[in-house]
């Protein structure tokens, strides 16, 4: 029978296609490239990112009085997809744009896991209010919170307005 | 000719013919799977894609082909009893699921959509629907009617049933390479064989008989809505978040109470009890259930519009009109975001095939219809007051008509009357009051989540009389009837007066940050969307000589314009023509000028096109008004002659797919980007969820203080509703981050567009306006607390 000619002949060798397309698809998985391609087509790849946190933010204080010990509770995620070296450092920064770096630490991190970071800083800005940040060198992740810094001599006040205890 | 293709592909056969061991097969096939999919999920094993696959078999396939083959729907075409019997099964599902929803409670059972009660639920739908087939049997497909189905399809009929496989394939895994971060490549051939095996579906109709028809249509419909629906690893869209929240709303309490969230959402049983029902069986992530499983059943709706039109055209125009309303970009674009409007469109065009089927008799297609109309609303309110307005209308012109009728009766005794004297019509004065009575009741008593309307047709009527401003929807500009709409500046402008109005009156009991009203007031400029760059066919074109942005522009112009005069054009020819008004009865022309007097309605009455997106209802009218407007672009044309006029109009409608579906703007660039070939572009900005953003939600989730109202985002801010099972409420709110609306003690949420392209959108009136966020309004006033590079949160 004439297959083209006649539309109403059915397809008779639909198994030859498909012999043709399982050589070509499999030709395409013996190579590093092409199962990569497949990869990206049929599985969903995992999204690499370092997440930053304070773990009680709601518990930042607002106001405190300068070299005052504000204790800090704060996560590092590793989701990079593997173990990475993280160093943080505290800084304060004056209205200004001064910084003085006020602690640092580094730690390594397997991948999916999380830091929880225990520390406490007692900024000392000249200027109020004063920015406490954490950063990452090397990552552009970065948290902070202002802190409006009373002077000494108000040591006897009342502390901190809100703690940042666990 | 569905009949004579029916006999020709499966005779006649007894329906007692028995299969494997004696045994008719379709039983034994039905048993085991109604066995597996019971075992899987009360024992909870997930099975990956074979236990979701087996679930919506048992579900919805099974009972779908138990009803088809009843005696019931005898003498009824394929695709129509297709479109009766996945109507009942659905209506089946939420009717069920409310029913054991409000029952079992008093029988102890305290989450009666838990899986248990539910997988016998669908036991008991299976077994009712076997006992109705076997008592009322009808044909049955056997093996022997399997192998010649398989032996009678031509190689044109093979071609374009591959192609349009191919083009879900494709489609699957475009979505997939996108979300991986990789290239449009596979997206863009998806559409180009969608395209392809449109243009070819047509050259060959003469060749390709309707069961193969069908299966393409389906085919390419599902194709296209999973190029959009399947974007995203997590809940993708605009209505969706919401869809999803009452969802998982639903699902963590087990049972489906309007109290737990008194919302229209939450109202509608299509997004609530329909998907906890098929996440029960299923067993597969509660995303899925709409990305894929609703798709696979919104993709039979162009199907039944072909079956629609089928019933007064010819092929080439029923195939025409499919194709118009695949086309529709609504269909591809937003319809997967709707899903509880998708559900809603079967039952419209199953209410819309039986009034249209004269096979039946009139009482049973009164009670059927009535039915329908109660799968609308339960399925979609704003489906079905549209669907309303058009009886309504309908209803009225058609009494209107029977007037000079009634005043001069036929005097000749034995003279037939006039088709519009008849005094039989299904669309009656008891059918609609029955309809309306189903809406009122369900919507405002029943739920009591109807309100928007009235004050909705409040507004409208406010604004009609030139007592209030009014609004109207950006979309209005593509109306041939309203071309004027605000500037996107004029509607930001708007946007911020309105909260400086807001934070006046509301300043006694909310601190807002100080700075912020300064910040939007002078510096909150609106932004044109960012197009995509010019491709290497575009530069081209341009270094030739051509704008591509206003080619593409034009085209999208002449696309919308043409639709609508061509609709115009089809209507005239009817009122004009007496031969083309006795084809398609009156009961049809009425509802086609229901659908025109309604468009027309929402387009110039204030505040409707807002509200109810005149887009989403003229893809609703075009279930009805695709083959007139198929029939107007072949009117236009036989003044190139009778011959080429089918020609041309067939032409125009692959053109008009070629651009609309986004294939001709991908190919040459310089138009805003579609979410379903880009990671980037409007939809992308506003809807997209990214992972950095779904663990910062997570994060977010476990902080005190940010429920029920103390969280701001921009863009569409449901998308950071918490809706895992341990924290999804429905009293949570997410308000606009807009920088006037900050407040001090807020939690703000910057999301990966803003942090990535600056840009913020703030939906207003029914449009989007990009702005330029002033993130330094945020850093300069607030702690930033949380930071992955993709999401910041502010406090």
């Amino acid at each position: 029978m004439n297959r083209s000619d006649n539309p109403g002949v059915r397809l008779r060798r639909p198994s030859a296609i498909a012999a043709i397309v399982a050589v070509l698809i499999g030709a395409s998985l013996v190579f590093p490239a092409g199962r990569h391609q497949w990869a990206l087509s049929l599985f969903r790849q995992p999204s690499r990112f370092t997440t930053l946190a304070f773990k009680y933010a709601w518990l930042l204080p607002s106001s405190s009085t300068i070299r005052e010990r504000i204790p800090l509770f704060f996560t590092i995620t590793n989701e990079e997809g593997r173990a990475t070296r993280y160093k943080y450092e505290l800084r304060q920064v004056d209205p200004l744009g001064n910084t003085q770096t006020l602690s640092t630490a580094s730690n390594v991190v397997t991948a999916g896991a999380t830091w929880t970071v225990d520390t406490s800083v007692r900024p000392y800005c000249n200027l109020s209010p004063c920015r406490v940040e954490v950063v990452l060198p090397g990552h552009h992740e970065n948290i902070n919170f202002l802190v409006v810094l009373h002077a000494a001599a108000r040591k006897a006040a009342p502390k901190a307005k809100r703690g940042h205890g666990g | 000719m569905a009949e004579a293709t029916r006999q020709e592909i499966l005779p006649a056969e007894p329906h007692t013919a028995r299969g494997w061991r004696g045994y008719p097969w379709p039983e034994i096939a039905g048993c085991g799977l109604a066995l597996i999919v019971n075992v899987l999920a009360l024992t909870g094993v997930g099975v990956p894609f074979l236990g979701p696959a087996l679930g919506f078999c048992f579900l919805i396939v099974l009972p779908v082909y138990l009803i088809a083959t009843t005696s019931f729907l005898a003498g009824t075409s394929q695709a129509e009893r297709l479109g009766y019997s996945l109507a009942c099964v659905l209506g089946a599902l939420m009717l069920g699921g409310l029913a054991a929803d409000l029952i079992l409670p008093f029988a102890g059972v305290s989450r009666p959509l838990d899986p248990v009660p539910v997988v016998l639920l669908a036991d008991l739908l299976l077994a009712g629907c076997y006992l109705l087939r076997r008592r009322f049997p009808g044909q049955a497909l056997t093996w022997t009617q399997l192998n010649r189905v398989r032996h009678a399809v031509r190689a044109r009929e093979t071609r374009l049933i591959g192609a349009s496989a191919l083009v879900v394939v494709l489609a699957v895994l475009g979505a997939n390479r996108l979300n991986n971060g990789a290239g449009d490549q596979v997206s863009l051939a998806a559409l180009a064989v969608a395209v392809l095996t449109a243009g070819f579906l047509l050259w060959w109709r003469n060749e390709v008989r309707e069961i193969a028809t069908l299966v393409t249509l389906y085919l390419l419909s599902l194709g296209l809505l999973l190029m959009t629906s399947l974007r995203g690893w997590y809940v993708t869209g605009h209505d969706i978040q919401t869809e999803y929240q009452v969802f998982q709303l639903t699902q963590a309490h087990g049972s489906w109470q309007i109290g737990a969230f008194h919302n229209a959402y939450n109202a509608c049983l299509s997004i609530t009890i329909l998907p906890t029902v098929l996440g029960d069986v299923l067993r597969v992530d509660g995303p899925y259930i709409y990305k894929l499983f609703f798709q696979l059943l919104f993709a039979a709706c162009p199907v039944l519009v072909y079956t629609i039109a089928r019933r007064y055209w010819p092929v080439p125009v029923a195939m025409l009109a499919a194709l118009y309303f695949i086309g529709f970009p609504t269909f591809f674009t937003d319809m997967p975001f709707i899903n509880r409007q998708e559900v809603g469109l079967i039952f419209v065009c199953v209410a819309v095939l039986l009034i249209t089927n004269e096979s039946w008799s009139v009482r049973t297609r009164r009670l059927a219809f009535i039915a329908a109309c109660v799968g609308v609303e339960i399925s979609h309110y704003s489906s079905m007051y549209i669907f309303l307005g058009i009886l309504a209308v309908a209803w009225a012109v058609r009494a209107i008509m029977r007037v000079p009728h009634q005043v001069r009766p036929v005097k000749a005794a034995h003279a037939e009357p006039p088709p519009w004297a008849s005094p039989v019509r299904i669309v009656g004065i008891g059918s609609l009051l029955a309809v309306a009575v189903v809406t009122i009741g369900w919507g405002f008593l029943a739920t009591q989540s109807a309100g928007a309307v009235l004050s909705d047709a409040s507004a409208s009527i406010s604004g009609l009389l030139g007592h209030s401003a009014g609004t109207r929807s950006g979309n209005v500009g593509y109306s041939l009837l309203f071309g004027k709409t605000q500037t996107s500046q004029q509607v930001l402008n708007d946007y911020n007066a309105s909260i400086l109005k807001l934070r006046a009156a509301t300043a006694h009991e909310t601190s807002y940050l100080e700075t912020a009203g300064v910040a939007s007031h002078d510096q909150v400029k609106a932004l044109a969307e960012p197009l995509l760059p010019l491709t290497g066919a575009g530069h081209l074109l341009a270094d030739a000589g051509v704008p591509v942005a206003g080619v593409n522009t034009a085209i999208r112009l002449a696309a919308a314009y043409g639709e609508q005069v061509f609709v115009a054009a089809g209507v005239i020819a009817f009122l004009v023509v007496r031969r083309v008004r006795r084809q398609v009865g009156w009961e049809f022309f009425c509802l086609c000028l229901g659908c025109l007097v309604v468009l027309g309605a929402v387009t110039v009455l204030p505040d409707l096109s807002v509200d109810y997106g005149i887009l989403r209802v003229f893809q609703e009218s075009l279930i009805v008004l695709a083959p007139v407007l198929v029939a107007g672009s072949i009117a236009i044309f036989r003044a190139f002659g009778e011959a080429w006029a089918p020609k041309l109009a067939a032409a125009l409608c692959v053109g008009f797919l070629i651009s609309t579906t986004g294939l001709l703007p991908q190919v040459l660039g310089d138009y805003p980007a579609q979410l379903s070939l880009n990671n980037s572009g409007p939809y992308y900005n506003d809807y997209y969820v990214h992972p950095q953003e779904a663990a910062g939600t997570q994060w977010l989730s476990s902080q005190l203080g940010v429920l029920p109202s103390g969280l701001q985002a921009t863009h569409a801010t449901n998308r950071f509703l918490f809706t895992s099972p341990g924290t999804v409420t429905g009293k949570q709110f997410v308000e606009d981050a807009f920088p006037s609306l900050l407040r001090q003690h807020a939690w703000v949420i910057l999301d990966y567009s803003i942090l990535h392209g600056g840009l913020a959108s703030v939906s207003y009136d029914g449009d989007i306006i990009p702005y330029k966020y002033p993130v330094r309004v945020l850093s300069q006033n607030k702690n930033l607390v949380y930071d992955n590079g993709g999401m910041e949160i502010y406090r």
